[in-house]
């Protein structure tokens, strides 16, 4: 009989080991360990609820249009990205998510310092 | 029976809801195939938007976007063994041997195909059987509805991939959660700390946000970019699928059932589908040696469950308002606020808005074909989509989302909070599944057991002696001694086979 719960199934790990091969099994564990310990992440995980932090504490006074660029350059800087592109998007991005936002679906969002041409 | 389903087709046809189930589709199958971005993390951001909709374009948005995200997670399963949702986790090993074996066609194919047909066949599943326990749920006072609340927690207990006692902690807090407020049946403010903010309690939809979609994003931290796979010119997608429909009939029909059952009990959803139908099939199967090494069995039974639970997942959903899984816990939510209140009268009161939510699920589940070849041929592009400009742009929609649920930015912060909360909980192994169904439940577990004791006039009699709640607290008492007696079981035996 197929069991409920936790005992009908052994999970597989695996990862992508640093020269881009997959391993599984055992490897992968200690990869995970190996990337765990050095940090691959680390004191980086907390920043997305720091941005949500952020956006909360300033939104009101810096407007939608600031908040979401800094968040976004931040958050995008943080997780490796090149600087031109984390530019590109920090700009697009709020842009577009206002315009969906305000405009479609008629949530109000804090104007600020900044605002957008169709407030 | 006419009547109700030709307005439920006119309910459908209407521009916006077609327009809905087209834009959340596509949606659904890109947020699908981004590593790390799950079904139900698509299905929490859609639910701000729904906001604004009409009821019956909100909840087709949920349905069309939850099963394309369901299916578009094994391409990436398939191309680079990192599975889109958990949902394909459960045979990425397979679906990725057969790529190697230079069948990524046919794998993907596979995938396409089952799951629409798993689709369709959840789909019937919901059609026959809601309306069927729609009557017997007319017989249902608060006490029924009490214990069968109570054995829905329960149940998301048992079914977590993770130890019982975890998950036992994980609803525990979830009820914990629903406690924070005023809005009690004595209506005293509890756990407020005197904040008002924290009077009118935790949202739900705010929880959600946070721990389905922030906690991923945290995690994406830890995760490293997909590795860089040669472009590859697919073939035909659907070639050869209907010899494999006539060749393992059994295993469709054993992975529709198993996913519909899996659909129906409170908590759990796709992921357990999948493994546990892949489990079965290799258990079965005659050939079990051939599993792992790119063998179709195992995907065609997975594949044809994850899906068929999606649908079967929104009867208890529907019926009682106790989510079949983390997906409907959040339609639930949309289903209040749209005025499509769960409950047995909705198949009687409002038929032809169910007729529309049918039709909706065959229409996305037939559409899912189509788009999903365009899906699988484009996949290259929208794989590689860089993780690290992805996710600050979910981050950003989770703040503007969570705010429009309220127009106020504590709400924000909520969403912070459970971000964090969710990602320690599945860091350290206890199911966020559980969680959030204790939140969702928590007030109709205390509503109807304080309503049933004013009627009863503080007597328990009354739980025991009517004769369905005899039942169901017999069920639920099971259900609550379950991992007692496997832990008792494993004790005896201890070198028992798994």
């Amino acid at each position: 009989m197929v069991g409920v719960g936790s005992a009908f199934e052994d999970e597989e790990k695996f990862v992508v080991s640093e020269d881009g091969d997959l391993v599984g099994g055992d490897k992968a564990e200690k990869e995970v360990d190996r990337l765990g310990a050095s940090g691959a992440g680390g004191w980086k995980v907390i920043m997305p609820p720091m941005a949500l932090f952020f956006y909360f504490l300033a939104s009101e006074k810096l407007g939608f249009w600031l908040s979401a660029f800094v968040i976004i350059l931040a958050l995008s800087q943080t997780m490796g990205a090149k600087l031109r592109w984390s530019l590109v998007v920090s700009f697009i991005a709020p842009a577009l998510i206002h315009l969906i936002f305000y405009k479609l679906l008629r949530v109000p969002l804090p104007i600020g310092l900044l605002s957008f041409p169709w407030v | 029976m006419f009547e109700p389903l030709l307005a439920g087709l006119h309910m459908v046809l209407q521009v916006d809801v077609v327009l809905t189930i087209m834009l959340a589709s596509i949606y659904g199958l890109v947020v699908g195939a981004l590593p790390g971005l799950s079904a139900t993390m698509a299905t929490a951001l859609l639910v701000p938007v729904t906001f604004y909709m009409s009821p019956i374009a909100a909840i087709s948005a949920i349905i069309a976007a939850s099963a394309m995200a369901i299916f578009s997670g094994d391409i990436p399963g398939c191309l680079l063994r990192i599975p889109g949702t958990p949902a394909s986790a459960a045979y990425t090993d397979e679906a990725f041997a057969m790529t190697r074996k230079g069948q990524p066609e046919l794998a993907l194919g596979i995938c396409l195909w089952f799951s629409a047909l798993g689709g369709v066949i959840g789909t019937l599943s919901l059609i026959a059987l809601a309306p069927m326990l729609a009557e017997v749920a007319f017989e249902f006072s608060t006490f029924e509805y009490f214990w069968l609340a109570l054995l829905g927690l329960m149940c998301s207990t048992m079914v977590a991939r993770s130890s019982p006692v975890k998950a036992v902690a994980a609803m525990f807090l979830g009820l914990l959660i629903t406690c924070v407020g005023i809005e009690n049946p004595a209506g005293t403010p509890r756990f407020t700390f005197g904040h008002p903010d924290l009077l009118g309690g935790i949202e739900i939809i705010p929880l959600l946000v946070g721990v389905f979609a922030v906690s991923e994003v945290m995690r994406s931290y830890t995760a490293r970019d997909a590795p860089i796979i040669p472009p590859r010119k697919f073939g035909s997608i659907l070639k050869g699928q209907w010899a494999l429909t006539k060749a393992h009939p059994k295993q469709q029909l054993r992975g529709n059932i198993v996913g519909i059952v899996i659909g129906v009990l409170p908590g759990a959803g796709a992921d357990m589908a999948a493994w546990m139908s892949y489990a079965m099939s290799k258990r079965f199967s005659k050939t079990p040696e051939k599993f792992g090494t790119g063998h179709p069995e195992g995907l065609i039974e997975a594949g044809a469950s994850n899906n068929a639970s999606l649908a079967s997942g929104w009867v208890p959903s529907l019926l009682f308002g106790i989510p079949g899984d983390t997906i409907t816990a959040i339609a639930i939510g949309v289903l209040y606020m749209k005025g499509l209140n769960p409950g047995p009268t909705l198949f009687t009161e409002k038929a032809s808005s169910m007729y529309a939510l049918y039709i909706v699920f065959l229409v996305a589940n037939i559409v899912m074909i189509p788009l999903g070849i365009i899906m699988i041929r484009t996949s290259r592009y929208i794989l590689y989509l860089p993780r690290s400009l992805v996710m600050p742009v979910i981050v950003l929609l989770c703040a503007v989302g969570s705010f429009a649920t309220g127009n106020n930015l504590a709400l924000v912060f909520t969403v912070a909070v459970f971000g964090v909360v969710g990602y320690f909980m599945d860091r350290n192994g206890y199911p966020v599944a559980a969680l959030v169904l204790g939140a969702v439940m928590g007030s109709m577990v205390e509503q109807s057991f304080v309503t049933s004791l004013i009627k009863s006039d503080g007597s328990i009699l009354p739980f025991f002696n009517r004769p369905v709640a005899s039942v169901l607290a017999l069920m639920t008492f099971a259900a609550m001694l379950w991992p007692l007696g496997v832990w008792f079981r494993r004790q005896i035996k201890p070198q028992g086979i798994k």
